[in-house]
């Protein structure tokens, strides 16, 4: 599962999502970041009220937040990790569900083969997160943003925050609630039906020890 | 098999029109089939 959250500076005046009518949040559009941001403030703001800027990958929304560009920004790890660790606040975090997208040329067995990897990987972290967590930090491009504003370690981050577990198909009930969802904030032409959005035939549930 | 780091998405203006954006951006490398599959 992946997970982004609506972060403000220490100084910031906003402690909940309602106070951020009009104010400018970075996200990146077509992406986690924005899907996200509008299914957390849409609770709390009528549609007009939101102002989510395109500010790209998370180390320009993250740079935007803390020179003071944009009021708040949807980050998610270890960019959260780091923006708490720093004094920032979330306002509201929601999770989600990552996927792995495969083309038509990839064959059956590749496929199988990656997924029962992505299981075994699932039960190596979950056993013990924060002997993995220095893949998340030494990153090349998150180690240059977090050596910026010094430094992250296995120890600030959040367990609970990262949640791992096998791979399942979509559910044609998430596919539909999800694509009208899309159509509602027209990020979704009409014209797509589920079928072209969703290829289950790959997707069947693999035994963890297969 | 091969990994292949996602491209940082260019320099685009700050907008706050999504369809200023282009939705492909972040997955570059799959768009131009050198990659067969990623994460997202």
């Amino acid at each position: 599962m992946a997970s982004q959250a609506i972060l403000v500076r220490p100084d910031s005046p906003h402690y909940y999502p309602g106070t951020l009518g009009n104010k400018p949040i970075a996200v990146q559009f077509h992406s986690g970041s924005h899907y996200v941001a509008l299914r957390l403030l849409e609770g709390y703001l009528p549609k007009e009220k939101l102002k989510l800027v395109h500010y790209g990958s998370p180390k320009f929304r993250f740079d935007a937040l803390m020179n003071g560009e944009v009021e708040a920004a949807a980050l998610m790890e270890p960019y959260i990790a780091l923006a708490e660790k720093l004094g920032c606040r979330a306002v509201c975090e929601g999770h989600y569900l990552g996927a792995e997208n495969a083309s038509n040329n990839m064959d059956h067995e590749t496929f199988e083969a990656i997924n029962r990897a992505v299981i075994k990987a699932v039960d190596m972290i979950n056993a013990n997160k924060r002997q993995y967590l220095h893949y998340l930090i030494d990153e090349e491009r998150f180690a240059s943003v977090a050596a910026k504003y010094g430094g992250l370690t296995p120890e600030d981050f959040h367990l609970p925050r990262l949640r791992y577990f096998y791979n399942t198909p979509y559910t044609d009930e998430i596919v539909e609630d999800t694509y009208n969802w899309m159509l509602r904030w027209d990020l979704l032409t009409d014209t797509a039906c589920a079928a072209d959005l969703v290829d289950n035939r790959l997707a069947d549930p693999l035994p963890a020890d297969d | 098999m091969e990994f292949v780091q996602a491209q940082l998405n260019p320099a685009i203006s700050n907008t706050e029109n999504p369809e200023e954006v282009n939705p492909i951006l972040g997955h570059v490398a799959f768009e131009e089939t050198r990659v067969s599959i990623y994460r997202a």
